[in-house]
């Protein structure tokens, strides 16, 4: 079950494809289920996605993903683009309303209507977060260091979930 | 059923339309990983939404065939939702309950559906308009 990736790429929404395909290969490898394959890379892609977004255009982000026995630790390193303070403000925001709202079903919800409801222009969807938490049950959280973020994302592994539900009905 | 005719690509997500005497249907198939989606799939929707209201038709908006959505996807979907809910068009959305990540998703999306059919979201593996 256990595994590591660690690998650099360069900010450039061109290499998504690429990262997800990547991901996607090195979790299929391990003795994750299908369902849980498709969960993490839909994480990893969609906290590369905001290093991108939020990042120095063509700096590097360093993707760190270890697989433990019980869980899943995902971790993005990026130089942020002084420009984006205002959007790490909403990253914070918006981690911070995850936390309150228990349930990230209800959150994820809850952020369909109010996506439904905004005009147009208003419309960033940080619906990306809030799937890392629903989709991924995964628990988010960010540190920024001078211009240094870094994002990270660790979820309890369904697998280890039932081998601690057999052992305990044994 | 009209030939399919291919409305965008960008290299990992394709679409294609076709219409029948009573649908418009869009066939969304590869991965859709669009920065700006908002930009370049929430027009796509909408003209269909609207080609589809002016002829008295359908929107199907077929997503089962896709293998990843980044969640910047799913706004274009949700707003085309809200548009035919507060207005009289008639919208199926038709995802893979089969996928889990397609169930875990679109299954939020009921909470757009009418009581009347108008607006439905279907998890079915399997042609449901059949």
């Amino acid at each position: 079950m256990k595994g590591e990736l660690t690998f650099n790429v360069t900010s450039n929404w061109s290499e998504i494809d690429h990262i997800n395909i990547r991901t996607r290969d090195f979790l299929s490898d391990t003795s994750l289920s299908k369902g849980e394959v498709d969960t993490f890379t839909m994480v990893i892609t969609e906290l590369m996605e905001n290093a991108i977004k939020y990042g120095q255009d063509d700096a590097y982000i360093e993707v760190a993903v270890t697989i433990t026995g019980t869980d899943i630790q995902i971790r993005v390193d990026n130089q942020i683009d002084h420009n984006q303070i205002p959007s790490l403000k909403r990253l914070d925001h918006t981690l911070q309303w995850i936390r309150g709202i228990h349930d990230p079903y209800q959150a994820f919800l809850e952020r369909i209507r109010q996506i439904a409801r905004e005009p147009l222009s208003d419309s960033k969807s940080c619906l990306g977060l809030v799937r890392i938490a629903y989709e991924g049950r995964a628990i988010i959280d960010f540190i920024l260091e001078e211009n240094r973020l870094s994002v990270s994302a660790i979820a309890i592994l369904n697998s280890s979930k039932k081998t601690a539900e057999t052992s305990e009905d044994a | 059923m009209t030939h399919s005719v291919e409305v965008f690509s960008d290299g990992t997500l394709k679409i294609d339309k076709q219409t029948s005497d009573d649908e418009v249907i869009l066939n969304l198939s590869g991965k859709s990983i669009i920065r700006d989606s908002m930009d370049t799939l929430l027009p796509i929707f909408k003209a269909s939404l609207e080609e589809a209201v002016s002829a008295d038709k359908r929107l199907v908006l077929d997503f089962r065939p896709v293998s990843y959505m980044n969640s910047s996807s799913f706004a274009p979907v949700i707003k085309v939702l809200e548009k035919a809910r507060t207005g009289k068009a008639h919208l199926a959305v038709l995802y893979n309950g089969n996928e889990k990540w397609q169930e875990t998703s679109f299954s939020a999306m009921t909470i757009f559906k009418t009581v009347d059919g108008r607006i439905s979201i279907d998890g079915e593996s399997d042609d449901v308009r059949h």
